[in-house]
């Protein structure tokens, strides 16, 4: 189990081999749950199919949630995050908690599998004509997404997060993680150049990162 | 064998740390990343800073779960087989009699399979093995002329004739009586080789669409590093796909594929996306 080693320089996850996640002290909520988390990870990359069931319970939803806010049909939506989950159970071994949080682990392959989903569904062209250069961001289907909301706390961080960027960083991160477009997709339908679409992806993420206050 | 990997080229790598972040890069340029995030603590740091914007980012739609959503996960799971770990590489010495098995296993952890073990494989990189190509120590047998049969499936109107005359090749291949099937790491993939009929066929399920425009081109890598351009394909829209080349199998030492133009290349002008070893590659 050498990609769980010890030596992560998290220093948030405890190593917890063989140790259930409910021994997990309580103490900081989001430091505890990301811990717990991470224990299942570790126990479901050895088969434990009880320990894969809890994980289900914690991130299905943010899971099913992404998955529809990116293909925007609950059907496609539904098939997106059962791959997904079924992938989390295949690929638990090779999670490292050097790389991040389980949960961002979790999202990243859930985020790729819709956006390959999305990508493969309709030629790029068809996207680009119909997020073109005028409509960058489509506020409709946004609220009716989050009206199915559970996590409105979250989001709210999030939406707040947003605010504070520019509207052309946020449309930029609008049309790259929520539509699928890449980045040079996205320099098309905003007429931009290649440079400018991968700074404003940049800085938006940074921006928002320091705006959630989340430092790494 | 040579790979530039520098200069202005990592330049632009550098500049792809957030778009590779979101998933806002294409099949090429993500493959391309990963092999210079493998080489630069600098892109690792910040793709890890920002990690957790991206996290927030995606946590931030949950949504409630379709009615029957865990049962069938659950269902899928009991059974679906788990991947072991990546480890880090050792030296590519297989000297197994099983040729079925999957000396690929290191290739595995380095190429490109399904876009899945990609978006996990970032997490793991720090076990990963570099890929290469391929390049058998040993006897050469350098003058080995490989004929080879290449099929595109890009004429529609050819599609079906195309398909049968294929499908008539890998029946040929595979039901030969010396036929040896071992992985490759292309989607779900193997490729059969046999030595009586000097053919080998590829073939797979769930393979990624390569970028726009671009093709799959099967390459034969001789005893001494010698890369012969085999056939290219795309595959279906289901991720199926064929392929057979021609050769005289004793000389092969692997069988790589690479992302190249659709017409094909008469070099690698890619890193290989997959590379599968022969066993008993003994030149004669």
């Amino acid at each position: 189990m050498s990609v769980m080693s010890s030596e992560d320089g998290t220093g948030t996850a405890p190593h917890l081999r063989a140790v259930s996640s409910s021994m997990v002290p309580a103490s900081h909520d989001h430091t505890d749950s990301a811990a717990a988390l991470a224990a299942l990870v570790e126990r479901t990359a050895r088969g434990d199919e009880e320990a894969f069931s809890a994980l289900h319970d914690l991130v299905a939803g943010a899971v099913f949630g992404l998955a529809l806010r990116i293909v925007r049909d609950r059907d496609l939506a539904r098939d997106v995050a059962q791959e997904a989950l079924v992938e989390v159970w295949r690929q638990a071994a090779r999670f490292d908690t050097k790389s991040g949080t389980a949960r961002s682990w979790i999202l990243t392959i859930t985020h790729r599998r819709a956006v390959d989903r999305v990508r493969s569904e309709q030629a790029h062209t068809d996207r680009l004509y119909a997020h073109g250069v005028a409509t960058p961001v489509d506020h409709g289907d946004q609220d009716e997404v989050i009206d199915r909301m559970h996590g409105e706390w979250q989001a709210a961080r999030v939406r707040s997060g947003l605010t504070a960027l520019t509207e052309r960083q946020r449309e930029a991160l609008e049309l790259t993680y929520f539509k699928g477009f890449t980045h040079r997709e996205a320099a098309a339908a905003l007429d931009i150049p290649l440079g400018t679409a991968k700074a404003r992806i940049r800085d938006g993420l940074i921006k928002l990162r320091d705006a959630l206050g989340v430092d790494q | 064998m040579t790979t530039e990997r520098h200069g202005t080229q990592d330049a632009n790598l550098h500049s792809l740390v957030a778009a590779y972040a979101i998933d806002a890069v294409d099949e090429t340029e993500r493959r391309n990343f990963e092999l210079h995030l493998d080489d630069c603590g600098d892109c690792r740091s910040e793709l890890l800073s920002l990690a957790s914007a991206v996290e927030e980012l995606g946590a931030a739609q949950t949504a409630a779960i379709p009615k029957g959503l865990k049962a069938d996960v659950m269902a899928e799971v009991a059974r679906t087989a788990q991947l072991p770990p990546v480890v880090p590489a050792t030296a590519s010495t297989h000297a197994g009699p099983t040729p079925a098995s999957a000396p690929t296993r290191d290739w595995a952890a380095a190429s490109g399979d399904t876009p899945d073990e990609l978006a996990s494989r970032r997490h793991g990189r720090a076990h990963r093995a570099r890929r290469t190509w391929f390049a058998a120590a040993g006897a050469a047998a350098a003058a080995v002329v490989v004929a080879v049969v290449g099929v595109t499936w890009a004429d529609a109107r050819a599609q079906h004739a195309a398909d049968l005359a294929l499908e008539k090749d890998v029946m040929m291949v595979t039901s030969a009586p010396d036929a040896t099937s071992m992985d490759l790491e292309l989607g779900a993939g193997h490729v059969v080789t046999s030595a009586r009929m000097e053919s080998l066929a590829v073939m797979g399920a769930n393979a990624p669409m390569p970028e726009d425009g671009m093709a799959y081109q099967v390459w034969l890598v001789m005893a001494d590093g010698t890369k012969v351009a085999g056939p290219t394909f795309v595959p279906h829209d289901d991720g199926e796909y064929m392929a057979v080349a021609e050769g005289v199998m004793t000389d092969v030492a692997a069988v790589a594929v690479t992302v190249e133009p659709p017409s094909g290349s008469d070099a690698p002008t890619s890193e290989p996306v997959c590379v599968t070893e022969m066993p008993g590659k003994t030149a004669t």
